[in-house]
This record gives C-alpha cells, sequence and structure tokens, in this order.
C-alpha cells in the first residue's frame, strides 16, 4: 500500500496493486457521513471493434453494447442486485461514457458489506435469451427520451458533424435498430475481454479505513489468468471536420447551438496532454469568459443569455472544444466567434485577463475536490487517459503567458471548426428571418 | 450550528473544515401571487446587471474571477403557496486563497442586493428591456425539458385558478405590463420588508460567521409570512387530460391528493409510503413497471414538502398509456392492501438514511434543507427526520394510502396519434 498526502491540497489518497493487474485506489475524506465506492472498465461507447485477447480476430460489434452490458450486469439469477444493496442501504447506480463504464454506490452507513456487493456483482455476469430480450424495451425508451432532449441532440449532433470516422460520434445508447441486435454472446464476448482486472480500477472516496478496502478486495477479488492489453482499433480519422453545419428541429422554445472546434493534436504523453488540457482552459477562458468584453458585448445584444457556455475535452484519441448556449440568432454567433479569435490572435492576449483566467481555472479544479462523487469519477477519466487528477492543481500555476498565446494560435481555428443547431419545430422560418 | 432570529431575520452558521468551498446563501420570501410572482422573478435578473458600485456585468464577473473564480448564483423557486427568490455565492476557503474571503463575499451581496437603494440609481432602462426578454425565454423554454414540463403542466390542471398553479419564474403576459416603477418598488418592498433568510456554511468560528453577516445584513423589522399547506378545494373527480407535442416518447404525469397534513408527524409517514412505491431503488414503481413490464426507463414518484400533494412520473411508448397507467395504480392499491415486502420496506428506509445523511456533505443541500425546515416551521436535523422515519409501521402506510385521492391524470403525446386518454 502506497500513500501519497499532498498538503497544497489537503488531500490524502493510498494505492494498491494487485498480481492481476488491477489497481485500486482510497480518497481519504475524513469525518464526510457519505461513502463512494466505484469499479469501473475502461470500456466504452467507442470500443465497438477490437481484436480478440485470444483468438487474435477482428470482432465489430453492434453500437450501444457497452451501455447494454451495463445496464445487463445488474441481472441476477435470483433477481437483481439492487436486492441486495437494499438490505445494506446503498444507492447503487452505473453509466457508461465513451471511454469508460462505471458501477458505483453511495453509502452512509454498511460501507464494507455494500462494497462486496459491488465487487461481487460485476464479477459474476448473468445473461439470458430471455433477460436479454426484457432489457431491450426499457432502453428502447432511454434513447427515445434522449431522442427528446435537445441538449443531447445538439451535442450528438456537434459529433457528428466534427468527426468523419472516431466512433466518440456514435450515440453511447446505440440505436434502437443496432440494440436490436445485441445477444447473449455479444453480452459474454465482450464482457471476458474488457472486464479484465487488468483492464479495470476501483476508486473509494469517504472516511474509510483503505488497509480494510484493500484486503477486501484481495479476498473477493476472483484470480484470473493473464490477459495480454486489449488491442482497440479506431480509424484513421482526417483533420478536417465532417460537415461545417448540422441542423435539425425539436419542440424548444429558442434555437440551442454548440459550435465545435476539433483538436487534431492527439495521443501526446501523459504530462504535455495535461498542460495542452490547462492551457486550452485558460485561453477560452481568456476568450470567452463571463468576465471578458465579448461576452458582455453578446449578452448585451441580446445574442446568448446566461446558459451560455463552453467545455474542452481532451483525450489521447479525440479533442474537442465547444461553446454554445440558446440565441436567437446562432449563425450570428458562430461568426462574432470566428472573428472575436482572430482579433485576439492579432493583439494577443491581455495579460490582465490573463492572470484573472488562471484563478479561475484553478477555482474551477479545486470545487471538484469537496464532492466525492465528482472527484471519484474525475479521477477515473483521468486515469484511464494515463493523468492524474491530483497533479492539475499543481500544474495550473506552472503554465505562462507565452504557452498560452501559442496555444491559442495553434488550435482555435476556422477550418476546423462546425456548428450545430437544434431549431424551434414550429418557429424555424420566423426564428430565420 | 449558530442560530439567530429577530424581526424575521434568520441567521444560521454551519461551520467546519471538510469543504474547499464557503457558501452564503440569503432568501428572501414572498407570497405566490399572480401580481408579484412575474416581478420577483424579473428583478434579481436585473440586480445581477450592474449597480453604481459594480456598473455592469463585467464588473461583476471580474470581482468574481479575481476571488478565485467565486460564484454568484439567482434562483427563484416555489414553496408552497409562498416563492422564495436567492443570492448566493460560493468562495474558495481561505486556506487555498490565502487571504480572508467571507467579509469580502458578505460585502459583495449585500453589495449585490441592496446596491440600487443603497447607492442610489435605480434600474437601467436597457438592462430592464433585456432581462424581460431573457425571462420571457426562460419561462418559454419550459418545454424543452419534457419530463418536468408534464409534471408542471400536472399541478397547473390540478390546481387551475389556485397560486400553487402558478409558475415560480411568472409569466409571458405580466412581463409585457411590467414597467421600471413598478418592477423598482416591488424589488425595495421585496428586499427590506419580506423575510429573510441569511444561511453560511464556512471554514470558521459559527459565532463570528454569524456576528459578521448581521454586521452587514442587519437585523431591521420585517413582516411575517405564513404559508398554507392545505389544497384548499374539495375534490370532484379525475381530470384525465391529453395534450400533444412533437416528442417521440409520451409522459404521464399523476397528480395526487394525499390529503396528508404535511406539518404533522403523519408526513413522515407519507414520505414511507413515497420510498416504497416510487422513490427507493427498490420501489414498486420501479419494479413493476420498469424492471418486470419493461414499460419504460424511468418512472418515480415525488411529494412537494410544501403541499399534501403526489406526483407519479414516467416515460412511456405512446400506445402503452393505458397499460402503464392501469399498472402504475396497481401500486398503489397493493400499498392499500398493505401488500408490502419486507425488501419494499427496508429498502425505502435505506435510501431515506442515505439521502438524508449524504445532506451533511454538501453545503449546498443542507442550507436549502434547514431553510425549508425553517419555512414549515420545524427546524430539526436530517438525522432527527430519519428517527421519525423509522418509527413508521406497514399499518401507517396503509392507513394513509387509503386517504389518497386521484386528482389528474396528464398524458403528453405525439402530433397526430388518435388514441387519447379517457376516463378509466
Amino acid at each position: 500500500m502506497e500513500r501519497i498526502y499532498d498538503d497544497a491540497l489537503n488531500e490524502e489518497i493510498y494505492i494498491n496493486s494487485y498480481s492481476n493487474g488491477l489497481k485500486a485506489f482510497v480518497i481519504k475524506k475524513k469525518n464526510f457521513s457519505k461513502a463512494f465506492a466505484g469499479f469501473a472498465t475502461k470500456y466504452g461507447s467507442v470500443d465497438g471493434k477490437f481484436v480478440h485477447p485470444k483468438t487474435k480476430e477482428v470482432v465489430e460489434v453492434p453500437d450501444g453494447i457497452a451501455h447494454f452490458l451495463e445496464h445487463k450486469l445488474f441481472e441476477e439469477e435470483e433477481g437483481n442486485v439492487f436486492d441486495r444493496f437494499a438490505k445494506f442501504g446503498a444507492m447503487a447506480n452505473a453509466f457508461t461514457s465513451f471511454k469508460e463504464t462505471v458501477y458505483y454506490f453511495i453509502s452512509t452507513q454498511n460501507f464494507y458489506e455494500n462494497f462486496e456487493i459491488l465487487l461481487d456483482f460485476v464479477q459474476n455476469p448473468y445473461f439470458t435469451d430471455q433477460n436479454v430480450e426484457k432489457e431491450k424495451g426499457i432502453i428502447g425508451q432511454e434513447i427515445r427520451m434522449y431522442q427528446d432532449n435537445p441538449n443531447w441532440r445538439v451535442y450528438f449532433n456537434l459529433l457528428n458533424a466534427l468527426y468523419v470516422n472516431n466512433p466518440v460520434k456514435i450515440d453511447i445508447a446505440g440505436t434502437l435498430e443496432s440494440i436490436q441486435k445485441i445477444t447473449k454472446e455479444d453480452l459474454y464476448l465482450c464482457y471476458n475481454t474488457f472486464y479484465h482486472p487488468s483492464n479495470m480500477i476501483i476508486v473509494v472516496c469517504g472516511d474509510v479505513d483503505p488497509q480494510k478496502v484493500f484486503d477486501t478486495i484481495e479476498r473477493m477479488e476472483k484470480t484470473r489468468e493473464y490477459q495480454s492489453l486489449i488491442e482497440r482499433i479506431y480509424p484513421d480519422e482526417p483533420e478536417n471536420v465532417n460537415q461545417k453545419k448540422i441542423e435539425t428541429s425539436l419542440s424548444v422554445a429558442m434555437p440551442i447551438f454548440y459550435i465545435g472546434f476539433k483538436d487534431n493534436q492527439n495521443d501526446l504523453p501523459p504530462y504535455e496532454m495535461i498542460m495542452k488540457d490547462i492551457q486550452t482552459q485558460i485561453v477560452a477562458e481568456t476568450l470567452f469568459g463571463k468576465s471578458t468584453d465579448f461576452y458582455e458585448m453578446l449578452y448585451k445584444e441580446g445574442l446568448i443569455n446566461q446558459n451560455f457556455g463552453f467545455e474542452y475535452n481532451c483525450e489521447p484519441e479525440y479533442s474537442f472544444f465547444m461553446i454554445g448556449g440558446e440565441s436567437k440568432d446562432p449563425e450570428e454567433v458562430y461568426r462574432r466567434i470566428i472573428e472575436h479569435v482572430e482579433d485576439v490572435k492579432k493583439k494577443g492576449i491581455n495579460r490582465e485577463e490573463f492572470e484573472r483566467a488562471k484563478k479561475v481555472v484553478l477555482g474551477n479544479h479545486l470545487r471538484k475536490f469537496d464532492n466525492p462523487e465528482k472527484i471519484s469519477v474525475e479521477f477515473i477519466y483521468s486515469y484511464f487517459k494515463g493523468v492524474n487528477i491530483f497533479e492539475y492543481v499543481k500544474e495550473i500555476a506552472s503554465v505562462s503567458f507565452e504557452m498560452c498565446e501559442k496555444r491559442l494560435r495553434e488550435f482555435f481555428d476556422e477550418n476546423t471548426s462546425c456548428i450545430s443547431v437544434v431549431w424551434p419545430a414550429d418557429k424555424k422560418n420566423s426564428v430565420m428571418e | 450550528m449558530q442560530k439567530k432570529e429577530k424581526n424575521n431575520n434568520f441567521y444560521m452558521a454551519f461551520c467546519d473544515d471538510r469543504f474547499k468551498i464557503n457558501r452564503i446563501a440569503v432568501t428572501f420570501i414572498d407570497k405566490l401571487e399572480r401580481e408579484r410572482n412575474t416581478l420577483n422573478a424579473l428583478f434579481p435578473m436585473v440586480l445581477i446587471r450592474g449597480n453604481n458600485k459594480y456598473k455592469d456585468m463585467k464588473e461583476i464577473n471580474r470581482y468574481l474571477d479575481n476571488m478565485y473564480g467565486a460564484t454568484l448564483s439567482i434562483d427563484v423557486d416555489k414553496k408552497g403557496d409562498l416563492q422564495a427568490i436567492s443570492f448566493a455565492v460560493s468562495f474558495l476557503n481561505d486556506r487555498f486563497a490565502g487571504e480572508n474571503l467571507y467579509t469580502k463575499a458578505l460585502q459583495f451581496l449585500y453589495d449585490i442586493i441592496y446596491g440600487p437603494v443603497k447607492y442610489g440609481g435605480g434600474f437601467e432602462e436597457d438592462a430592464i428591456l433585456q432581462e424581460k426578454n431573457n425571462l420571457k425565454q426562460e419561462i418559454e423554454s419550459r418545454i424543452n425539458d419534457k419530463v418536468q414540463y408534464a409534471i408542471d403542466r400536472c399541478i397547473e390542471i390540478m390546481f387551475e385558478g389556485q397560486n400553487y398553479a402558478l409558475y415560480e419564474k411568472g409569466n409571458v403576459d405580466d412581463l409585457q405590463t411590467i414597467t421600471k416603477e413598478k418592477l423598482f418598488s416591488q424589488y425595495q418592498e421585496v428586499v427590506t420588508k419580506k423575510p429573510m433568510y441569511v444561511f453560511v456554511y464556512g471554514d470558521y468560528d459559527e459565532e463570528w460567521a454569524v456576528s459578521k453577516a448581521l454586521e452587514v445584513f442587519g437585523e431591521e423589522k420585517r413582516e411575517s409570512i405564513h404559508n398554507d399547506f392545505s389544497i384548499n378545494i374539495p375534490f370532484e373527480k379525475t381530470k384525465y387530460v391529453t395534450e400533444e407535442m412533437e416528442v417521440n416518447q409520451g409522459k404521464i404525469a399523476l397528480g395526487i391528493r394525499t390529503n396528508v397534513d404535511v406539518t404533522s408527524e403523519d408526513y413522515y409517514k407519507l414520505l414511507m409510503l413515497n420510498g416504497i412505491l416510487g422513490a427507493s431503488p427498490k420501489s414498486k414503481l420501479f419494479e413493476n413497471v420498469r424492471e418486470k413490464a419493461s414499460l419504460c426507463y424511468y418512472v418515480f414518484s415525488r411529494i412537494d414538502r410544501f403541499k399534501s400533494v403526489m406526483i407519479i412520473s414516467s416515460g412511456i411508448e405512446i400506445e402503452n398509456y393505458e397499460k402503464a397507467l392501469n399498472l402504475i395504480l396497481q401500486q398503489i392499491e397493493d400499498i392499500k392492501n398493505g401488500r408490502i415486502d419486507d425488501i419494499e420496506y427496508e429498502s425505502a428506509i435505506n435510501y431515506y438514511k442515505t439521502a438524508l445523511m449524504a445532506i451533511y456533505d454538501s453545503p449546498r443541500d443542507l442550507l436549502s434543507f434547514y431553510l425549508n425546515q425553517a419555512l414549515v416551521g420545524q427546524i430539526i436535523e436530517p438525522r432527527e427526520v430519519f428517527e421519525s422515519l423509522k418509527n413508521v409501521n406497514i399499518e401507517d402506510i396503509k392507513r394513509i394510502a387509503n386517504r389518497f385521492e386521484l386528482d389528474t391524470v396528464y398524458f403528453l403525446k405525439n402530433r397526430g396519434v388518435a388514441k387519447d386518454g379517457k376516463d378509466l
């Protein structure tokens, strides 16, 4: 067991590694009532094509299978795992994202009993033809629910406009058609490939005893044979965007939009990725933050409202920046953003804005540490992409003005940008006038 | 916990060193009435556009950014027949900022709320005009979230003509009639005469934190306002309403009169019933409508802390309306007949234990929990609420369920499908 105490953050973390390749982390939160425990596998919606670790054959599975598998793992021969969690009072759930699936619970009592249930059910799949069929109805309704969600639609449309081939553009839950193709054999195949301890981590956050957590894992871990690294097959992605503009209409009151910038500088070593991530966040604050002249101007002109915001997603296989919200004229906002970026590129970043942006980015990172779920999930995301969330706070101070100026010039480019709009179903014509 | 109460000014502080972010929240309470609810939703939006101290939004945001990305938020909420108008600042713990931000944050919040009164100047015409437009869009954007929209429509139909039916953010027609003078006088009345709640969570000494807040916000005499928790309209028969919109999935919302006095001990029995019916992970609705019948992805029940009302909500295939409705109603019937498994009871009690104890780990949740307690007039801790739940037995739950009356069944479906909601 290894212990790291970060004095600047006032956080401590315990780490343990197991012979089968599993790693476990305890982020200690003294005097917290609740504890979070997450069992995560590096397997998400983008992993639809891979080389089978044993047969070495290339396998391609239906879209939405990682998410389907997540739903099905809760099923047990005698019912579902909620029966067992209910006894010990945990709130259990799971989620699937592009690159990971996380099973977790939050409890304020009986932590170790609940923890054993988590370790047990994630390691014991139970799929039958019948229970797989039943789940298609539930997931079908989940997909339909998202189809009616304008924020989800505008987001996936943007990814479709940004990417030509990268599977990040595929809806995490798949489609009503693709899930129909899923069989229990597919589920077992994906389970046996991606739910190997060497591809998984456990993160616990709360006022728990790290040694006891690690011992429980040791005892519960099913020993399994060694598995080589899983080779995932991602298609080549051109540098250009797939399309400059994508539009749809839904029952919304006002147009909703995202503008995306495709980042082609991927596959960097971890330290460089952290630095790129922080620099982009700082640059974005200086360009579009709430305290900039630019924000004030668009707001006063009625082009944006309080819902205007931005975020940067930084992964080894794909990175993109997105900015958006609601506007009566999304295309005008897009034009102004491009114009503004070019203007700042010419004039340079304002030094005072740079200093302020650094404070904001630091505050935003520190904020995450107050919430056990948030910090654990961030930790998992970061870990799977090869970086440590704790390093971020330290590195923010080391980012220089010059680095950010360089990043601005290299990254924000009209040619690799695009726009996604959801227009109001009944008002499209009047809004576009 | 440190508490001070005088002249309808309420101060509370909760302090410990567990968090990196502190929080100050100031809430004013007004009656939720058509004459004022739109004005009350609008004035906070105008306040954060600037005043004589911080000349515009940019200056406000710069001040916040320099406080290590502190955030200022405004919120208008419905608490039964009351409207709560809140302002909150969250800011970095002194330890990480390297300076004392508490008194700065207090003064900042005070200047935002009282700037136009204290430093003169009133509201700017342009800001009012623009925020009117923003509020109009916000009200109209209710249709974006279909789950909440169906619930809101169900309540509107159920409470037609009553104040509780009003939307907390107001109404588009009333927005047009708002003048600069009307808005300013309503604003002034709220921030100087209506009950005020100043709640703080931070890494400080509690007594000191309260005294500092008091120094800034004072304890001038304010009105007292009473909440009405009852439904006040006689039940006649169940209303079935179907509406159409461009949707892929149908949304069903049931409005139930619980006939429980939510300020009495019966409230805890109702809560347990709610856990068993549709809030806990092993609830009857989740288990039977989702897991067994595979009819939906989400289904839940919810109680309003300030009204004797339960709402049940689910998203279903449009053609499954009758099937889903019958199955939902069957779950209530089962509770009326006392058909409650041990696992359902256990799951509900454990669900509440986790949910209530988790409140202690979020300054935001804790402050809003205590505000709700204060507004109901019973300040007890989350762990005491749990103690009351533990005493509830199956007979209590059965008795409460037998008081239920199904008031409204609302169904949102797509356009052009013939099947209508009808009496069952």
